[in-house]
C-alpha cells in the first residue's frame, strides 16, 4: 500500500493498481485536515493498518 | 387543451419517511431477513431464528403490513436473507444447510438446494436476471439461479468466504466474511468466475453489507461506513452511532435518494434512532423515539421490507426473547 497527498486529500493505492482505492478528503470523523502533516500522520497510520490489520487498528478517530 | 396537474404529482418527488414503532408480530423472532413481494396470500415477510436464536419453521407474514400471521417454512433452521423477482420470494438460511426455500403465493413453500453442501448463506440479491446468493464457506461460495429452483455454484475468490453482495449501476460488489480490506467486484457477467476482480475498501473490517443507490455505493461495518461514486475508490466516515457489532447485512436500506439505518442503543427500553444520508458522507438523525414497552426491545434491524406505501424494519434482539416490535416508515 502507498499514498499521496494532493489537493488536501489522501489518495491511497493498493499494490498493482493505478487507480486509487482510497480518497479521503477529511478525517473519517468528519473533521477537516488541520494541515498536510495531519493528513500524513493519518495516512501513515492507515498504511500500517492495511499492511498489518491485526497489529494496527484502523485510525477511525482522533486520539 | 389545458390540464390542471394536482399537487403531489409534480416532478415525481419522493417525500420523507415518517417513522414509528411497529408492534404486534404473530411470532417473536430474531429477525435476520425481510422482503416485500406482491404475492397472492402474503406481501410483507419477516424471517429469522426463534426467540431464543434457535432453529424454527416459523416466519411472520402480512398482506398489509399491519396485521400479522405465522407462516410455516419447509425446514427447521435459522432463516435469514431473502430476495424476490416480483413473483417469487427466495429465502435463505445461515444455519449450515444446503437448502433455502421459495414461494409464489406467500404461504406455500418449496425447498430448494442452493448449495451442494451444508453452507451458511449470508446474503442474496436479485439483479433483474438471476438470484445470486453468497455464503461464508471458503470455496464455491457464490450460487446463482434464474428461477430460484435450480442453482449453479462458482468460485469467485481464493480468499475466505463471502458475507454480502450488492448490485447497481452495472456493477456487482461482493464482500469477504473476514476482517479484510480486499473484496471482489464484477462489471460484466457475474456467473463467470474470471470476470471478478479485486477492489480495496478503506480498512480491514468485518464489513457487513454493501448497497447502491442514486449513483453511490455505501458499505458498512460495525463502526465504519465507506462510500464510493464508482465502486473502486472509497472514502471512510465514522457513523454518528454504531450500526452494530453483529454481522448482519440487512441493517441498511436505500429509499428515495437516501440511505437509512436504524438501531437501538443496547439496553431494554432505550430509544430507537434512525439515521439517513443522501451521499454516504454526512449522516443525520432522522427519528428518535421510545421502543414499544411490551416484550423485548430491538438492538437493531435484521431486515427491511420495502412496500408500496411503507417500509417495515424487522427487529433483531440478542436471541434471548426475540423481538416483538419493529419500525415502520410510512411513505
Amino acid at each position: 500500500m502507498n499514498y499521496e497527498i494532493k489537493e488536501n486529500a489522501v489518495y491511497g493505492y493498493a499494490e498493482g493498481q493505478t487507480d486509487p482505492c482510497l480518497y479521503q478528503p477529511n478525517h473519517p470523523d468528519g473533521s477537516a485536515w488541520i494541515d498536510e502533516a495531519d493528513a500524513k500522520a493519518w495516512a501513515d497510520a492507515w498504511v500500517a493498518h492495511m499492511t498489518n490489520p491485526e497489529a494496527n487498528a484502523f485510525p477511525a478517530s482522533r486520539s | 387543451m389545458s390540464r390542471n396537474i394536482p399537487l403531489g404529482f409534480l416532478a415525481g418527488s419522493v417525500g420523507p419517511l415518517k417513522f414509528s414503532v411497529l408492534g404486534g408480530y404473530a411470532v417473536d423472532l430474531v429477525h435476520q431477513g425481510a422482503i416485500y413481494a406482491d404475492l397472492a396470500n402474503a406481501k410483507y415477510f419477516g424471517f429469522g431464528a426463534s426467540a431464543t436464536g434457535a432453529s424454527t419453521t416459523s416466519y411472520n407474514r402480512s398482506t398489509n403490513g399491519t396485521s400479522w400471521s405465522t407462516g410455516t417454512l419447509p425446514t427447521s433452521t435459522t432463516w435469514a436473507r431473502a430476495a424476490t423477482n416480483g413473483t417469487r420470494v427466495v429465502v435463505t438460511s445461515d444455519g449450515a444447510t444446503a437448502n433455502g426455500a421459495y414461494t409464489d403465493n406467500g404461504t406455500t413453500w418449496t425447498s430448494t438446494a442452493i448449495w451442494s453442501a451444508n453452507f451458511n448463506t449470508r446474503d442474496i440479491i436479485y439483479d433483474g436476471t438471476r438470484f445470486i446468493a453468497v455464503a461464508s464457506e471458503s470455496t464455491s461460495n457464490l450460487s446463482y439461479s434464474t428461477t430460484g429452483a435450480s442453482w449453479t455454484r462458482i468460485d469467485i475468490t481464493s480468499q475466505t468466504g463471502l458475507w454480502a453482495i450488492g448490485f447497481g449501476g452495472g456493477r456487482y460488489i461482493a464482500l469477504h466474511s473476514s476482517s479484510l480490506a480486499t473484496h471482489k467486484t464484477c462489471t460484466s457477467d457475474p456467473t463467470v468466475n474470471n470476470n471478478w476482480s479485486d477492489i480495496t475498501l478503506p480498512s480491514a473490517q468485518n464489513w457487513q453489507g454493501v448497497l447502491f443507490g442514486n449513483g453511490i455505493w455505501v458499505a458498512f461495518a460495525s463502526d465504519v461506513i465507506a462510500y464510493s461514486g464508482n465502486g473502486t475508490t472509497w472514502t471512510s466516515v465514522t457513523p454518528p452511532a454504531n450500526i452494530d457489532g453483529a454481522e448482519r447485512a440487512a441493517k441498511m436500506f436505500y429509499y428515495g435518494g437516501k440511505f437509512y439505518y436504524g438501531r437501538g442503543i443496547g439496553s431494554a427500553g432505550s430509544n430507537l434512532k434512525v439515521y439517513s444520508s443522501t451521499n454516504g458522507a454526512t449522516w443525520n438523525l432522522e427519528a428518535d423515539f421510545a421502543q414499544g414497552s411490551s416484550g423485548s426491545d430491538i438492538s437493531f434491524f435484521g431486515g427491511w421490507a420495502d412496500g408500496p406505501d411503507r417500509i417495515i424494519g424487522f427487529g433483531y434482539n440478542s436471541g434471548t426473547n426475540g423481538a416483538d416490535s419493529g419500525m415502520v416508515g410510512i411513505k
